[in-house]
């Protein structure tokens, strides 16, 4: 309803309120409101019925009272203020629907943008207290597992050719001492079975370590650019990717 | 312009002229609608809501040749929540812009 005057204006709003259940005290403030704003539009020389025309339709300005306290009770139960600010408001009439239009979802989770200051930070941090000294010391006792394996194997070859070299020429010599060379050359063979399971776990540890590297790459590119870069040796890639 | 789209944006718009400073409501109404075209009886209920959610405060001014006078001013929260929606309509804004200029928006869409 449009007024042309002071009076009818505030009547009708009044009455509109009312009809919508507005509590006593809102009215009478809302009232003041409208009232003050009919008064400094005539003292600079506004007539009524302009200020009338300019506010516009009493019912649209209820309607909004009563979507702005909706859109009230969704800011305060959502977490954030921010994500609401462009989110449509509720509709509490129908005569708003048909002007309705779709949000864009304009708003990116964060954990899908590229370069990420948390992220960064946290890599970073991650790189001067856990990875610049866990790496190193990692690698040296995957080195340090290598060396014993070669030490293994390399005892293991000698004992059991030094022991069958010397039941060789105990057999040439036919003199029957043959039994501490066996012992040797037995020695050696479990040396050599040591060293064989000790290549099992070099490898594997190996193939352990280079994983870490590439988890910790992509762990670096994905808070850099936001995209992993490396996939892990020795496991299937998923179809997904 | 598109209702929906001016309601979205308005509270922005209070904000950021609270945030210059104290208004009252005719004053403040008359900045916004000297900008854009806006219904001006929708300012208030707006305010009201800013006002509930803590955003804004008033206080009553007396003054000789009229009756008092309720000012707007702002308050902490409502800086801060000036702050966050400048930058997000800021991005939006630009966003936007590039779609609409055809240079198809990487990731801010």
């Amino acid at each position: 309803m449009i007024y042309n005057t002071k009076t009818e204006f505030l009547t009708g709003l009044r009455e509109a309120l009312e009809r919508n259940g507005t509590n006593i005290n809102d009215i009478h403030d809302i009232l003041s409101d409208f009232r003050q704003h009919f008064e400094d539009g005539e003292a600079s020389g506004e007539t009524e019925a302009q200020v009338c025309e300019k506010l516009g339709d009493v019912d649209d300005i209820v309607r909004q009272y009563i979507s702005e306290t909706e859109q009230a009770r969704v800011d305060s139960e959502s977490t954030g203020f921010g994500g609401n600010t462009y989110e449509q408001q509720p509709q509490p009439n129908a005569a708003y629907g048909q002007q309705s239009y779709q949000q864009p979802q304009y708003q990116q989770p964060p954990q899908q943008s590229g370069a990420d200051g948390g992220r960064i930070a946290g890599v970073i941090i991650l790189d001067l207290l856990v990875y610049c000294w866990a790496l190193p010391a990692l690698l040296g006792l995957i080195v340090g597992l290598y060396s014993v394996t070669i030490t293994f194997a390399g005892t293991g070859i000698s004992l059991l050719v030094g022991g069958l070299i010397s039941i060789g020429i105990d057999l040439g010599s036919f003199i029957i001492t043959g039994l501490p060379s066996l012992a040797v050359a037995s020695m050696g063979l479990m040396f050599i079975g040591f060293a064989g399971m000790l290549v099992i776990a070099s490898i594997a540890s190996t193939k352990g370590f280079i994983n870490i590297c590439i988890a910790i790459i992509n762990q670096h590119s994905k808070a850099f650019s936001g995209k992993k870069v490396l996939d892990k040796i020795g496991r299937k890639k998923e179809a997904a990717y | 312009m598109q209702t929906q789209l001016k309601r979205g944006t308005l509270e922005l718009c209070v904000l950021t002229i609270l945030c210059r400073g104290d208004r009252y409501g005719y004053e403040l109404v008359n900045i916004i609608s000297n900008a854009m075209h806006i219904t001006e009886g929708t300012i208030y209920p707006l305010m009201k809501r800013l006002k509930d959610s803590g955003s804004i405060d008033s206080y009553i001014v007396e003054s000789q040749e009229g009756p008092p006078r309720k000012y707007y001013r702002i308050t902490d929260s409502g800086r801060n929540i000036q702050r966050e929606q400048e930058t997000e309509w800021r991005s939006f804004a630009a966003a936007v812009n590039r779609l609409i200029d055809g240079e198809e928006g990487k990731n801010d869409l």
